[in-house]
């Protein structure tokens, strides 16, 4: 969106590294409407700076919107430290179970909602009854399931770590992890993604997912099940081959929902599959 | 951090003399009709809560808004078709002429 199809309206986007904050000025300043942040990166893990980027976006006079769709409601809050607008994929975990579509835009301004709202009347970007009622009765359960999961992940990205067959681990709950002190300060949980890339290349990312045919790939997240997938060849297939080598994402990257099994079938499981992977 | 100690479960209690169901209804309706013209009216120049149309909101669509405000901390908010429809409606709502926006370098895919 942020790069074809807001620039064709006219729309200039300017890029920084949000784990980096000495990328932040050159990017945001007088001129720039809204600033678009995650929280935890996609697939990459990586933790915002926020208090600075919330600083530098205010210093703008932009608004920061902020995906927090990997981190949940329960670990962290973007509007209390500083965010504009805060939106949800309800699709992921908070609904949890993969049945619908659905998003959720908040805001500190009822007059900035009240546009916003506004605009999904014209446009057409409303939700569906249904949706929201399923997505409702799932909602009932999003603690349980997000801490279970988390503490899957925890599992999953330890067993990883010390595996032969994988060489790099992704998870801010990591001690290994650029981000984790940030993450520690700055969260009340780690999340329930995991990613992790095999030893090889995109030959053994096949074995593996072949060998693990219990787990679902696809490309969603925040499901009960766990869930994998290779971002170069899903989420991120889009974006030209040398830009997401830039990012880290290798071909043989492989991302990890956690789901809410309890952990010593997904043991077996990657055990299996990384054992054919070798 | 603290584990934020947060719950939505417990239901709405509101009282009936016919019984109130624990579980809110689904409204499927587009539609919502009143008695007069002017009632409707009033629905629009919000002088009292209602529903018209369902692509402007919908019971069930508020209900779980208010949850997730709730959970967010959010003044407002709204539900949309899509995560990506949420940030869509942002831009277009927000945008004006010359503007400039900045994102992060990495981005799910599609916000990339």
């Amino acid at each position: 969106m942020t790069k074809n199809d807001l620039p064709r309206m006219g729309f200039e986007t300017h890029r920084f590294d949000a784990s980096d904050p000495s990328t932040f000025a050159q990017a945001i300043k007088p001129g720039t409407r809204v600033v678009l942040a995650e929280i935890i990166s996609n697939p990459m893990l990586r933790v915002t700076h926020f208090t600075e980027l919330a600083e530098a976006a205010k210093k703008a006079g932009a608004l920061l919107l902020v995906d927090n769709t990997f981190t949940t409601p329960s670990n962290f809050n973007p509007l209390a430290h500083g965010a504009d607008l805060v939106m949800h994929s309800v699709t992921k975990i908070l609904s949890g179970h993969s049945d619908l579509n659905l998003g959720y835009l908040g805001g500190k301004d009822p007059a900035v909602i009240e546009r916003v709202l506004e605009v999904t009347k014209t446009m057409g970007l409303n939700s569906s009854p249904y949706n929201c009622w399923m997505a409702e009765r799932g909602l009932n359960t999003f603690d349980l399931r997000l801490d279970r999961a988390q503490q899957n992940a925890m599992k999953l990205a330890q067993l990883l770590e010390t595996h032969p067959m994988v060489t790099k681990v992704h998870y801010p709950g990591l001690e290994s992890h650029p981000d984790h002190d940030l993450a520690k300060s700055m969260l009340a949980g780690f999340g329930t993604i995991v990613s992790f890339v095999l030893k090889g290349a995109r030959p053994q990312a096949d074995a593996f997912l072949k060998a693990a045919e219990n787990i679902p790939y696809g490309p969603t997240l925040g499901d009960v099940a766990t869930i994998v997938i290779m971002p170069a060849v899903a989420s991120h297939r889009k974006v030209p081959p040398n830009e997401r080598r830039a990012l880290g994402i290798e071909d043989n990257l492989i991302r990890v929902s956690l789901g809410i099994e309890d952990f010593s079938i997904i043991e077996a499981d990657f055990r299996t599959a990384l054992e054919a992977a070798g | 951090m603290k584990k934020l100690q947060r719950s939505v479960v417990r239901r709405a209690i509101t009282k009936s003399n016919a019984g109130t169901p624990l579980v809110a209804p689904l409204a499927p309706s587009v539609m919502y009709h009143y008695e007069s013209a002017s009632q409707l009216e009033s629905v629009h120049n919000c002088e009292v809560e209602g529903f018209d149309y369902a692509r402007d909101g919908h019971p069930n669509a508020a209900s779980l808004a208010d949850k997730l405000s709730w959970m967010e901390g959010a003044e407002a908010g709204i539900m949309t078709g899509s995560g990506m429809s949420a940030i869509s409606a942002v831009f277009l709502a927000v945008l004006e002429k010359g503007d400039c926006i900045a994102a992060a370098s990495q981005l799910y895919g599609r916000s990339l």
